[in-house]
């Protein structure tokens, strides 16, 4: 895939801006939000603190909403399913029927399966790298993206909290990472007044709509996050942006435990004793354990007594070669099965891999496991494309 | 003159019975003499046109009539060189000249209709690698934006890897790549407007069931990952060609 390692790649972001979605957006929207997000914060931030900002998207699985929503409104809508979708993105104003039918199906789901540590597991693993980079995490979760978020919080360590910060939009669940605040809920956002009403009794009801807007929003759910939330010119919309600022600067900047990178690769596993990382990089050095400095990269952090991680960087780049860096795993050390998990970013790609070891007779130090591929190319643009294969 | 009369008044009538059409023009004389004469006197019989298409008739007003088009003829809705307007689909008259394309839109694959939308892939007759009706749908509604159809080319192509495919996560992963590199080129011409944009172009393109159904399978394989982007200062360069280059 044609990922340019351009400029922004190459420089050292300090925090992160996740979006996380709520089960009502596909992943364009998601993309779009987030778009938004950085527009309004270009807007308004000093230029060399927004030039210090990454923004990305943890996306959140939308359950099924949108299949079921379509399925139960395809006879009334004669089966025009282009319409369906002008509904549903906010094309067309929205109809009543069709606004009660959504607004059942977000109530109907059991907000329990909604999440699941599997869920999460990608968007978990990166909070934790990039705060073992130095790097502050905030995440802006937008409707179910609050469970989501709360959820993860709970994944990280204390130290790890400290550096990790969400701002709640549209906020389904009953606390902002077991607080109070910030957050920001629509007087007219339908969705959230119907949950409240179906949880009335329920100490994890949503936390009550607390922001109004002067101009009637599009959206006729008042949900929407661009539509209603970061509606421009709108008070929520600015409301949003403030808390953003106001929780960076109370994050923590964590200490830098690993090295951030063009090229990281970090691996984690469970109880057991040792588990190994070994990259060949494009020139034919090894690296791992026995040699931790490559010519392109190196492994920054080894680790020989559990759980990890041991993190392999190519920092810059400079040091960037053509070719294709092999990642490999070997089960050095331990008495039973082991899970591992890798995470490998290059440029703008993120993929995690779970491998089973069923013993350590799983690779050797002289013979490890291929898991990855990951290639690096010349692009038409002048940088560097990247592909990440298994 | 009481003859002209009745011949101006029935060709009066006759114009007010037929309906416009672009197959109307290519009526021929004949039929239409006929008829406006037959108007002008029912009682003469149809034996093979001698009767009524006799000199004194030709030489009426009918004939000036006919020529001057204000009359639409008299068409069958079978193979007689004349397009009936309320057998448009059936006359074969009617198919050997469609209305002319609007500007820009030359070389344009046809309507592929309901026929479109039997698969999931749909039609490509020209092979370009997008479906017909949504070549079209970008042609017709941006004639004026070269700049515009080449990002919207840009980005159907990217759907149609998305939808077509992405069978596992690892291809929906990959495929999402280049979905977001043509949305930030969108975003690029457009800012925040591409938003609309690209979702009314969705629209169109996830207009069955089954595509529909498609594309929700692909946005399910993508749950639980993070995506990452290029700084807007970098936009430019996800365009698979040159925006500033195109003057629109």
């Amino acid at each position: 895939m044609a990922e340019t390692c351009s400029a922004s790649i190459c420089d050292n972001k300090e925090t992160l801006i996740f979006f996380g979605n709520g089960i009502k957006t596909t992943e364009g929207g998601a993309f779009d939000s987030r778009n938004i997000l950085k527009q309004y914060l270009k807007k308004v931030m000093p230029e060399e603190e927004y030039e210090l900002l990454d923004f990305k998207i943890a996306y959140n699985d939308t359950h099924g909403l949108p299949l079921d929503l379509l399925e139960s409104s395809i006879q009334i809508l004669s089966g025009n399913t282009s319409r369906f979708w002008r509904f549903f993105w906010g094309l067309e104003i929205m109809p009543d029927w069709f606004a009660d039918k959504l607004i059942l199906l977000s109530i109907a789901l059991d907000r329990s399966s909604l999440v699941t540590t599997d869920s999460l597991k990608e968007h978990v693993n990166t909070y934790k790298t990039k705060i073992a980079e130095g790097k502050k995490v905030l995440l802006v979760a937008h409707s179910q993206g609050n469970l989501f978020g709360n959820q993860a919080y709970n994944l990280l360590n204390s130290r790890e909290r400290q550096s990790f910060g969400m701002v709640a939009v549209a906020n389904v669940d009953h606390n902002v990472l077991g607080t109070g605040s910030p957050y920001t809920s629509l007087q007219n956002d339908k969705v959230i007044l119907a949950l409240i009403a179906a949880q009335i009794a329920l100490p994890s009801k949503p936390m009550a709509p607390n922001t109004e807007n002067l101009a009637p929003a599009e959206d006729f759910l008042g949900h929407y996050f661009i539509q209603s939330y970061m509606a421009d010119g709108s008070i929520s919309a600015d409301k949003i942006t403030q808390q953003i600022i106001t929780t960076l600067n109370t994050l923590a900047t964590p200490p830098q435990i690993v090295e951030s990178g063009v090229i990281t690769v970090s691996l984690t596993w469970g109880s057991e004793p040792d588990v190994d990382l070994h990259v060949y990089e494009p020139n034919g050095m090894k690296v791992f354990w026995y040699n931790l400095q490559g010519y392109s990269g190196a492994i920054d952090r080894d680790d020989r007594s559990g759980y990890g991680p041991e993190h392999y960087t190519v920092p810059s780049c400079d040091t960037l070669e053509l070719g294709v860096y092999h990642v490999a795993l070997d089960y050095f050390k331990g008495d039973g099965p082991e899970v591992a998990t890798l995470q490998i970013e290059a440029g703008l790609l993120v993929r995690t891999y779970e491998i089973a070891m069923p013993s350590d007779i799983y690779g050797s130090a002289d013979y490890p496991e291929l898991i990855a591929n990951i290639l690096v190319k010349n692009s038409e643009n002048g940088g560097y494309d990247f592909e990440i294969s298994q | 003159m009481k003859t002209k009369k009745k011949i101006l008044l029935a060709a009066a009538l006759l114009l007010l019975a037929c309906t416009n059409g672009w197959g109307g023009e290519k009526a021929k004389l004949g039929p239409c003499v006929r008829q406006c004469v037959q108007a002008y006197n029912p009682s003469l019989a149809d034996s093979g046109a001698d009767e009524f298409m006799a000199a004194d008739f030709r030489a009426k007003e009918c004939v000036q009539l006919c020529k001057e088009k204000l009359y639409q003829g008299e068409c069958n809705s079978s193979a007689d060189g004349c397009c009936h307007p309320e057998y448009l689909s059936a006359d074969p008259d009617c198919q050997v000249e469609p209305p002319p394309e609007p500007p820009g839109t030359n070389n344009l694959p046809p309507d592929p209709g309901e026929a479109g939308k039997e698969t999931l892939a749909g039609i490509d007759s020209d092979d370009d690698g997008i479906r017909d009706d949504i070549q079209r749908y970008i042609a017709l509604n941006y004639p004026e934006s070269g700049k515009t159809r080449a990002a919207l080319r840009q980005f159907t192509l990217a759907l149609n890897k998305a939808i077509l495919e992405s069978p596992d996560e690892e291809s929906a992963l990959y495929n999402t790549e280049f979905i977001h590199r043509a949305s930030e080129c969108l975003w690029y011409i457009f800012s925040e407007h591409s938003i609309q944009i690209k979702n009314i172009l969705k629209a169109e393109y996830l207009n069955t069931m089954e595509r529909s159904r498609a594309y929700l399978d692909y946005n399910h394989k993508l749950g639980g990952h993070v995506f990452s982007g290029n700084d807007f200062d970098e936009y430019k360069t996800s365009c698979t060609f040159d925006p500033d280059l195109m003057e629109d």
